[in-house]
């Protein structure tokens, strides 16, 4: 069960935010890595969500810019996520 | 005292703001630091707009000397100008 | 003294005014080359302000024609334009804003064979393409050429504003090492895009060139500005360079443009369909 203690905030920009309905969205992900979290929010948002983070093989889009309370994250695999974090999650733009 | 005369003299009566600074401005940028010019500037806006712009940028007034209902500001230039 | 015609005194007067520009300035951007890639909704800003700043030579690439839906937000152009080149539509706008500047329209799309001869006659680019083939392109060349970029993507009501300076920072490769997958990211033909988005992103990015010509204050070098326009917020976002980069890192593998279908299959796993941006 998640408990408030639990929560952070996932930022959502561009057509992420447009599929997900919201741009900011709390998650009970406190503990989870942040790769961890990114694969937990696709398994829970289904399959119009997932293509935007992983590939068809699973493995994370390297065109994604993931940032972690604003600053980039070199330890995706291992640092872990604490209560009110927050993962903004950046998709490029092509538009002009 | 050893009064430096000016280098030149731009006579800017007419010449309303900020176009007569902008003037002045641009013949400071081509004079060596520690020199002098003379503009002269009609009284009211310009003669005080002048002044304090060239203050801004760190340039030095020497004087400024009223005549004939138009003033003669003799400027020194700053060291260093623009950062 | 300087050589300003009375005209130019007056017209460029606020800039001279400004103790970061003066005269000196004014004349480095009556002497710089700058090269905007699209003339659409941020070509349209940048060119504006750069032709209105005078910068002394603009280069145009575009192939595309003036369409009636580019006009809600492509400023360069006007209805009466419709149908007709727009690098020659822009060329117009410009040189009537200002005739102190020469534009030298690009009527063609950018390849792997012509981009380095097109960037190579320039100092500053601009990239306000429509799509990331072009995007990953002009990024190449101009980390293989040594040229500053100001890099800029829109949709819907965002932006994201980078300047890219070779050896100084990241590249857009750094940032997104690989394009998204074909169709995941919408053009904004297909989204939609607020056409005021796009002029206060090209508004930054022309700031952005005339501060990289100046040589004044700090460029968006490793920072992403991320700009939502329904919060009406700015973000800046701190981005590494990466030594692992492909084009600017420390042992790089692409050292030719490369077109993006051929990346693509050398990265394996995108399908085709290169053009779902445009
Ligand atoms: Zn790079």
């Amino acid at each position: 069960m998640s408990t408030n203690g639990d929560l952070v905030e996932l930022r959502l920009f561009g057509p992420l935010r447009e599929v997900v309905g919201e741009k900011l969205v709390s998650v009970p992900y406190a503990g989870l890595t942040v790769a961890e979290a990114l694969a937990r929010f696709a398994d829970e948002q289904g399959e119009s969500v997932r293509p935007m983070l992983f590939d068809s093989r699973g493995n994370r889009l390297r065109s994604l810019i993931l940032l972690l309370n604003n600053q980039t994250v070199d330890e995706l695999e291992t640092s872990r996520l604490r209560s009110g974090d927050v993962i903004t999650v950046l998709l490029p733009l092509a538009g002009g | 005292m050893t009064e430096r005369a000016p280098e030149c003299c731009l006579d800017l009566r007419g010449t309303p703001c900020p176009l007569n600074w902008v003037k002045t401005k641009l013949r400071l940028e081509e004079m060596e630091p520690g020199r002098r010019i003379e503009v002269i500037v009609d009284q009211g806006n310009p003669e005080r707009n002048v002044p304090r712009s060239a203050k801004m940028e760190g340039h030095r007034i020497v004087h400024a000397i009223s005549q004939n209902g138009a003033v003669r500001i003799c400027i020194e230039r700053a060291e260093e100008s623009a950062p | 003294m300087s050589d300003f015609s009375e005209g130019q005194i007056e017209r460029y007067s606020r800039h001279i005014i400004l103790r970061e520009v003066g005269g000196k300035g004014q004349s480095k951007l009556l002497e710089s080359r700058v090269l905007i890639v699209g003339a659409g909704g941020l070509g349209s800003p940048v060119g504006l302000y750069l032709a209105a700043a005078g910068v002394g030579t603009i280069g145009l690439v575009d192939s595309d024609a003036v369409d009636l839906s580019n006009l809600q937000r492509q400023i360069l152009h006007t209805t009466a334009d419709l149908g007709r080149p727009k690098c020659l539509s822009a060329r117009e706008t410009m040189e009537g804003i200002n005739p102190d500047v020469c534009v030298v329209p690009h009527q063609c799309r950018l390849d792997s064979a012509n981009v380095l001869n097109v960037v190579a006659d320039y100092d500053v680019v601009v990239d306000g393409a429509d799509n990331f083939p072009t995007r990953y392109l002009v990024n190449d060349a101009c980390v293989m050429q040594g040229k500053p970029l100001s890099h800029a993507g829109i949709l819907r009501f965002e932006g994201h504003v980078t300047t890219i300076v070779p050896g100084r920072g990241p590249c857009y490769r750094c940032l997104y090492p690989e394009p998204p997958p074909p169709g995941l990211v919408p053009s904004c033909q297909e989204a939609g895009i607020l056409g005021a988005v796009a002029g206060i992103v090209g508004s930054i990015q022309a700031a952005e060139v005339l501060k990289l010509i100046l040589g004044i204050g700090d460029p968006l070098i490793g920072r992403l500005l991320v700009f939502d326009g329904l919060e009406m917020s700015f973000r800046s976002v701190e981005i590494p360079r990466d030594p692992g980069c492909p084009v600017c890192g420390d042992r790089p593998t692409i050292t030719a443009p490369i077109d993006y279908e051929e990346f693509c299959r050398l990265r394996g796993g995108i399908e085709s369909n290169p053009e779902v941006q445009s």
